[in-house]
């Protein structure tokens, strides 16, 4: 005869060795209120392998009587949630440990970056300063000042001084050059996608999709296609490869 | 009390490894010249002692599996979690701005500005020092309103949760995902905390960040429910641990005395048979200690 069989979940391990509490749920007929209702009843289950982990769904099989209140054994893991969990919370672990490292180089980036913004301010000033010298007072040496003009104009690829064209970028003019490359790739919108659809531009076009699709380049209709492709041209932080 | 709270929970943890077993400490030694008599009756001393000694020991460990403590402070989470760490080092930085600015973009104007004023002075020398002094004198004006020392608790809880929601980010400008959620309800509950640490009498704030913490713990019970993998996640970055979030808490009066919010202060009273109920566990503890120490002595003069 087959030996009696539940499917239970693991609702308590590690108090007892080799030992879990399974709770099995059964349907039975209450005659009072003429109802299926659920009854629960825990089991203590023997596991031989400790594999067992809070949250597993097991079938266990009944066994000669093992000690006062253990006569079933863990028979198979049917659905290894416990385990799984278990699992997540080593790697989540690892990944926490190795992103802490990433995040001090950040800050240490940040650092380094404005210490690199405020040199180059003050090596600006310095300039000014010098060629002001240069131009009012006539005692100083002229070869000297004009090496150091040259030092600065060459550590920072500036060509002349003074400048018309920007030396320092600041987020309003960044915000503005965004927003003119936005408004120009709209309004030649139709003119890119077509020459992104043609034939010429077949490999431009399925390096992009591989890219950004979700699906198999194949598989996507040419109307799909191009939907996607307009998404990736108007994002200004992605380089339109073909010319407009 | 704590401190002997653990003590004894060691002194069940323990037994597993040593050599002898605590029901050792009911051994009666049997003098050379004892009578038969005497002999019965150590035998049956020894048989009581050893009954009453494993009685002992395993209610003292039903106590303990009963009071599970929670592995880490329920409301503050692991106290050397790198991401709050993070987030005190940004509001007390000096180098960050208040208001949105960055110190970089300041700088930057202020150059700007420099140099348009000096391109408008022709004149001597003396002119220019007094207007770049001047405009040093506003850029420091400047530098000081906008600097974290100035401003207010608001500000500061901004820059708090723009960086939760950097780092707990699915994608870039994701603010609405349960993990960015509970990131910013920890921030949120962390700096109400320091609140309620200072002003005990604010029960207000303390009701709010109560129902704070209510709330990032359903939203980590959700997350659990659908994306397992990103709670735990979650959770190691919070320096929370899951029985926080699955097991039943209420930031009651008994949590504010645990863990010494407001000091050594004693905030429940206890019934007088709650008192007694915590008497006789205190004897008990003494008394596996007591057993404990008896079999080991036992156990030496055996071997």
């Amino acid at each position: 005869m087959a030996r009696q069989n539940f499917v239970g979940l693991v609702v308590s391990q590690g108090k007892m060795h080799k030992t879990v509490k399974v709770r099995v749920q059964t349907k039975i007929h209450d005659a009072k209120i003429n109802k299926d209702v659920f009854k629960r009843k825990d089991y203590l289950v023997h596991d031989e392998g400790n594999l067992c982990k809070e949250g597993d769904i097991v079938r266990i099989e009944s066994i000669p009587k093992i000690s006062a209140r253990k006569f079933f054994a863990v028979a198979e893991i049917k659905v290894d949630k416990g385990q799984q969990f278990a699992l997540y919370e080593k790697l989540a672990q690892e990944k926490v440990a190795q992103e802490e490292s990433q995040l001090v180089k950040e800050f240490v980036s940040r650092r380094e970056n404005l210490q690199r913004v405020i040199t180059k301010i003050e090596d600006l000033k310095a300039l000014d300063r010098i060629v002001h010298t240069a131009q009012t007072d006539p005692d100083a040496s002229r070869e000297a000042l004009v090496k150091q003009i040259n030092e600065i104009k060459q550590k920072y690829n500036i060509d002349s001084w003074p400048t018309d064209k920007p030396v320092l970028d600041l987020e309003l003019t960044s915000d503005k050059l965004e927003l003119a490359e936005m408004q120009t790739r709209e309004t030649h919108i139709h003119r890119i996608l077509d020459a992104l659809m043609s034939d010429e531009n077949a490999g431009v076009r399925k390096e992009i999709l591989s890219k950004v699709a979700k699906k198999n380049v194949d598989e996507l209709k040419p109307g799909i296609q191009k939907n996607i492709l307009r998404k990736y041209v108007l994002d200004v932080r992605n380089e339109v490869p073909i010319k407009f | 009390m704590a401190k002997e709270h653990d003590q004894s929970t060691e002194c069940v943890k323990d037994t597993a490894n040593w050599p002898f077993r605590p029901a050792l400490a009911a051994k009666q030694m049997v003098p050379p010249n004892a009578t038969r008599s005497k002999l019965k009756s150590l035998k049956k001393k020894e048989k009581r002692l050893k009954r009453q000694v494993t009685r002992d020991i395993n209610n003292l460990k039903q106590h303990h599996l009963k009071h599970v403590k929670f592995q880490v402070d329920p409301v503050l989470g692991n106290p050397s979690n790198g991401f709050i760490q993070r987030v005190r080092e940004d509001i007390s930085d000096q180098t960050n701005l208040a208001g949105g600015y960055t110190r970089e973009e300041v700088e930057k104007l202020f150059y700007g500005v420099e140099k348009v004023t000096l391109s408008k002075i022709k004149g001597s020398n003396v002119l220019l020092e007094s207007a770049v002094e001047a405009e040093q004198h506003k850029k420091t004006a400047v530098l000081t309103m906008l600097n974290m020392r100035n401003t207010n608790a608001k500000d500061k809880r901004l820059l708090a949760i723009n960086r939760a929601k950097r780092e707990f980010a699915r994608v870039e400008g994701d603010t609405g995902s349960p993990e960015v959620q509970a990131a910013i309800m920890t921030v949120k509950i962390h700096l109400g905390m320091d609140h309620v640490k200072q002003f005990h009498k604010d029960k207000v704030h303390l009701q709010n960040v109560r129902e704070l913490v209510q709330q990032r713990q359903s939203i980590l019970r959700y997350l659990k429910k659908v994306r397992p993998e990103d709670y735990y996640y979650c959770l190691e970055k919070l320096g929370l641990t899951d029985d926080v979030i699955t097991r039943e808490f209420n930031m009651g009066r008994q949590y504010l005395q645990d863990y010494k919010v407001w000091g050594d202060k004693q905030l429940v009273k206890l019934s007088d048979k709650q008192k007694r109920k915590e008497q006789k566990f205190t004897e008990l503890q003494k008394k596996v200690v007591s057993y404990n120490q008896l079999a080991r002595a036992n156990f030496d003069a055996l071997n």
